[in-house]
């Protein structure tokens, strides 16, 4: 079963998310702040990882830089979703880093994002 | 004793007798002109803690407008996207009537979202926090080409037909942010889909001086007179019994657009509108290597805001 960590600090959020995910059959692992979410991309080495920018403890382009920097996680697909516009500077220094797509949250349905998934994961 | 050890102290040595000397010097300014340094004193601790005031102001409006995002966003994203499972039954049998409810919400939310991103816009554009990625040379045309090829079926079911003129000739490319201008034709194209009830609208291009314009032209309801000098203002909206129609709009989108087209160096206006007749809204935009986008390039370049968004609960 494909493994997807989900790095998101509401916790409606992540229930939408975690039953859209395990009925489409995924598993979904979430982290609820950005130290948490490095720490568990690196210890459970997820097949695919959704990343919120405003988040606790760490924003979302430091979480990603320090996915990239570490080899075991950097082949990682990351897909960023969050309520900051493409126009703002931290969706541009994480295009920068390297990611598969951003949305921002009110544009698309969980069924949207899966389709998304699905484009990194068979 | 190592010689290359006494080195460093021997040259310590004579930076200190040289600094005296310097200081020295310094003092016998400061006596002669006395007042007036004291006084340049002053007004640079007063500008430096000026400065330092205002540059917390600043953090303290992008704070604001990132925790707004987020708080206003977040709640949205979840209804919209619980609705849609709902509604694709990953919670069990939907019945029509359950459907057609549940249909009503989701076009709320859909209007509610509108709103806030508008908003937030707005929000961004008064506190100069907004970025502009400027592409040195956009085809305009070809934006256009592209809006209207993914309105065309909307178009049709409206019985509205909708185009983007050929240029007679070759067209410069314009220097613009794609994101935003693409906005700004969007919207231009939904106003006009909005109060055009039969006959068409169209868009089309010409070089004036060092600018290309766009028209975007329609068939529809037209705009009275005394409505004329409101348009661009914020929250304006036409009242419904002058245009025959209920207006859903926030009435904030040409107020945004005339912002971001400002911003870009170019201008936007009514070019004409009659009653009954239909409306031309024209935008223009400086020419890539131009004087004016030269100019435009340098004042985005030293307003554009270095922020850290580390949103904290």
């Amino acid at each position: 079963m494909a493994k997807i960590l989900l790095i998101e600090d509401d916790a409606l959020f992540v229930k939408m998310y975690q039953k859209k995910l395990s009925r489409e059959g995924f598993e979904l692992l979430a982290a609820y702040d950005g130290e948490q979410g490095v720490e568990m991309a690196k210890a459970e080495r997820p097949d695919l990882i959704i990343l919120d920018l405003m988040l606790p403890k760490m924003a979302g382009s430091e979480v990603l830089k320090k996915i990239k920097e570490d080899p075991l996680t950097n082949p990682i697909p990351v897909i960023v979703l969050t309520n900051l516009s493409t126009s703002s500077e931290e969706v541009n220094r994480c295009i920068e880093l390297g990611v598969k797509e951003n949305f921002l949250k009110t544009d698309v349905t969980p069924a949207q994002v899966v389709e998304a998934i699905k484009r990194y994961i068979k | 004793m190592d010689p290359n050890e006494q080195l460093p102290a021997t040259s310590n040595k004579k930076t200190e007798q040289s600094s005296q000397v310097l200081s020295g010097s310094d003092n016998s300014l400061h006596q002669t002109t006395q007042p007036n340094a004291e006084a340049y004193q002053k007004a640079i601790r007063e500008l430096t803690a000026a400065n330092l005031r205002l540059r917390q102001l600043d953090k303290a409006k992008d704070e604001f407008i990132s925790i707004a995002s987020h708080e206003l966003r977040n709640p949205m994203s979840i209804i919209k996207g619980n609705i849609s499972m709902i509604l694709a039954g990953d919670a069990g049998e939907v019945n029509e009537e359950m459907r057609d409810l549940l249909t009503d919400v989701t076009v709320a939310v859909e209007r509610q979202i509108r709103l806030v991103n508008e908003l937030l816009d707005i929000s961004r554009i008064e506190a100069g926090v907004i970025n502009f990625n400027l592409n040195p040379s956009i085809n305009i045309d070809q934006v256009a080409e592209l809006l209207v090829t993914s309105l065309k079926g909307i178009a049709r079911e409206q019985n509205v037909e909708i185009k983007s003129e050929q240029p007679t000739h070759p067209l410069p490319t314009v220097q613009a942010d794609h994101d935003k201008i693409s906005q700004v034709l969007i919207n231009l194209v939904n106003n006009a889909m909005k109060f055009t009830k039969k006959g068409s609208i169209t868009i089309s291009f010409k070089q004036k001086d060092e600018y290309v314009v766009t028209c975007v032209t329609d068939t529809g309801a037209g705009i009275p007179e005394e409505q004329k000098d409101l348009l661009f203002k914020k929250f304006s909206k036409p009242s419904s019994t002058s245009v025959g129609t209920i207006s859903t709009g926030s009435g904030l989108g040409l107020y945004i657009s005339k912002k971001y087209v400002e911003r870009q160096g170019g201008d936007i206006w009514l070019e004409r509108s009659e009653v009954g007749v239909g409306s031309t809204f024209c935008f223009s935009l400086p020419i890539s290597g131009s004087a004016k986008a030269a100019d435009v390039a340098r004042e985005i370049k030293s307003l554009q805001p270095l922020k850290e968004v580390h949103y904290k609960p």
